[in-house]
């Protein structure tokens, strides 16, 4: 059963617009020139895919990358008739053919959010013991120096640090008492490292606690 | 709500497919109502896959955008695809994470290097942002096809991100004066290496027609402000002042206003025009925004193909006020949801709000309506502005010389999706 239908066609070299002449056979498509009637290009609709058009046309190409020859009906009726002789067009329109893709984006989100919860403190609890002091002294006094720019103003008289005030040295001894010693407290010699000479500014305890949580001695 | 809307839009669609075949014009035969239902499939399927999804939603927005625009009676088409977009973010994140690998570490440095690295990091990426917004524009000209032909690019991404970079300094020390130039030389930068085909195009819009029409525009926004800065300097006594500062202390403004009695008024005076500045500016983007879209139309041309644009200024300013009566009525929504959502969790617990599961109902409700509303609003900024300044922008082209284009002829060219994803990534992505 051959039957035929008027077309536009574009045959992907130049951008000259046909008026073609489409034969619809049980398997591939014809095109010819409206005019003399030559074959311009002979489409089987297994090669053939549905690209998105507006409403009330039809716009074919050849599947693959590479070739972007078109074929535009614009006939409703011819368009039914190629869709229900060539089942295996596939279509390249906006959601088709999204489903398996979003399954694997959901499992893909899911497996982001186990690796977030579980693998990430998983994997810092054993990066962590395996930091050496050194990186991890320069990361203190990486963030302690950012923290005083952020927080020490300069403009009070009184001192910035906690412990260093006549009336704080006896808290702050003792304090050091209770760290735990291993070679003295690490936690004041990294204090005392970074400190430098006291500083004019608010009486801010901001700084010493980032000293506890970034140069505390290990478990 | 949206009833209305469809109306019209139905109507407006009906009447462009009527003239489907029609040469010389351009028409956008979309609809809102499939447009809005492509956006809120995508934004359920964002939420759903953390995001992954947006590769396939920017696919799909573009396919409908492109196949729905006939120029000349024919369609244009979006060939890309979602899979090239991720592969493409992929190379991007892999260009990147090392880099911020290196400006982190480097930040740990004590030294000098410390100080510059923000800068230089800031430089890098700013660099980097233009690099891709020019390797995006490739990618996106190459996925479209017209009449059986892509489009092409070629010029040196680089050499744009360094000219853009340049523009972008001038623009700020000149306080925008420089934009109308620095806009025309980067567009035509971009469009004398574009190509239809083996049809190149070329810009011909010049910065002083630009800067000339822009002025009055500038001149109200940036006014104000200026005048201001200019008063509060006179009004401020400043030998005392720096006096003042540098004595040091506490209740530094006390001690200012004491050594300069004009300060308050000043500030305020500086405060006032900065806000007059702002106001003026959020009044004027419309009429900018259509003032810039009518010059880079008329610009442009391909071979003997000639476009002129008669956007009506106050059809932008209809779309904005939509956005705006739509944003009233979405916050009214989150509002009323978020106080049954607020009553409920305290009906529920009794204690109202206070106890550990409550607190975590609570957190998790708020962070639920707050990444909904992102959403919601991502959705209907789409429909209502970019739909309508894509119809907008194109419906009112008219287009001359129309005859070249039965003489084009193909080029094989093709492009990475790299440049989009590193766009993506940098967040200067558009469509």
């Amino acid at each position: 059963m051959t039957t035929g239908a008027p077309g536009i066609f574009f045959d992907g070299e130049t951008s000259i617009r046909r008026a073609v002449w489409v034969e619809i056979d049980a398997a591939s498509l014809a095109i010819r020139g409206a005019e003399i009637g030559e074959i311009l290009a002979r489409w089987p609709y297994s090669q053939i895919e549905q690209i998105s058009a507006p409403e009330g046309v039809m716009r074919l190409g050849r599947a693959g990358k590479g070739s972007f020859a078109r074929l535009e009906i614009r006939d409703p009726a011819v368009a039914d008739t190629i869709e229900r002789l060539g089942s295996s067009i596939v279509a390249r329109r906006a959601g088709a053919g999204h489903a398996r893709a979003v399954l694997w984006m959901i499992t893909a989100a899911i497996l982001l959010l186990a690796v977030g919860y579980f693998g990430v403190p998983a994997l810092s609890d054993r990066l962590a013991p395996l930091m050496p002091n050194r990186v991890e002294g320069k990361l203190g006094a990486a963030i302690d120096a950012q923290v005083r720019s952020m927080l020490d103003a300069g403009r009070s008289d009184k001192s910035f640090d906690c412990g260093v005030a006549d009336d704080e040295t006896p808290g702050r001894a003792a304090f050091d008492k209770l760290m735990p010693a291993r070679g003295g407290s690490r936690a004041a010699d990294c204090a005392t490292r970074h400190r430098g000479a006291p500083k004019r500014g608010e009486r801010h305890c901001v700084a010493w606690r980032t000293y506890l949580r970034v140069c505390r001695p290990h478990r | 709500m949206m009833g209305a809307i469809d109306a019209i839009d139905r109507a407006r669609s009906s009447r462009a497919a009527d003239s489907l075949g029609h040469a010389g014009e351009v028409h956008f035969l979309g609809t809102a109502t499939i447009f809005r239902r492509i956006l809120i499939r995508g934004a359920v399927l964002l939420l759903l896959t953390l995001g992954i999804y947006r590769f396939w939603l920017v696919t799909d927005i573009r396919r409908f955008l492109w196949a729905n625009t006939r120029i000349a009676g024919d369609g244009l088409e979006y060939v890309g695809t979602a899979g090239e977009l991720l592969l493409g973010f992929l190379m991007a994140i892999a260009i990147l994470i090392p880099l911020y690998a290196a400006v982190f570490i480097s930040a740990l440095d004590l030294g000098l290097i410390r100080r510059v690295a923000g800068i230089l990091a800031f430089a890098l990426l700013a660099l980097l942002g233009q690099f891709a917004i020019y390797r995006a524009r490739r990618y996106r000209l190459t996925r479209t096809v017209f009449r059986g032909l892509r489009f092409h690019q070629t010029g040196s991404a680089w050499r744009y991100a360094v000219c853009a970079l340049f523009w972008w300094v001038m623009t700020i020390v000149t306080l925008g004066l420089a934009y109308p130039w620095g806009q025309a030389s980067l567009e035509r930068y971009k469009l004398s290496h574009t190509f239809y085909g083996n049809l190149g195009g070329r810009f011909e819009g010049s910065g002083t027609q630009l800067f000339v029409r822009g002025f009055l525009m500038w001149l109200l926004v940036v006014g104000p402000s200026l005048i201001g800065v200019a008063l509060a300097i006179r009004a401020v006594d400043w030998a005392p002042l720096a006096e003042a500062l540098s004595r040091g202390g506490d209740d530094v403004l006390d001690k200012i206003e004491g050594a300069s009695p004009g300060f308050a008024a000043g500030l305020v005076l500086a405060l006032f025009a900065f806000v007059l500045s702002g106001l003026f500016a959020a009044a004027l983007y419309p009429a900018f925004q259509a003032l810039a879209l009518r010059w880079w139309t008329s610009g442009v041309r391909f071979g003997e193909i000639a476009m002129a644009s008669r956007l009506p200024t106050a059809s932008i300013y209809r779309i904005y006020f939509r956005l705006l009566w739509y944003s009233l009525l979405l916050g009214l929504v989150v509002v009323a949801v978020a106080l049954i959502a607020w009553t409920a969790v305290g009906l529920l617990d009794g204690s109202a709000g206070t106890s550990k599961p409550a607190e975590f109902v609570q957190t998790v409700a708020f962070i639920g309506i707050f990444i909904v509303t992102a959403l919601a609003y991502s959705t209907m900024y789409q429909v209502i502005v970019k739909l309508s300044l894509w119809r907008l922008g194109f419906e009112s082209v008219d287009i001359t010389g129309l005859a070249a284009l039965d003489r084009v002829k193909a080029v094989a060219q093709s492009s990475t999706a790299m440049g989009e994803g590193l766009a993506d990534a940098l967040n200067v992505a558009s469509y």
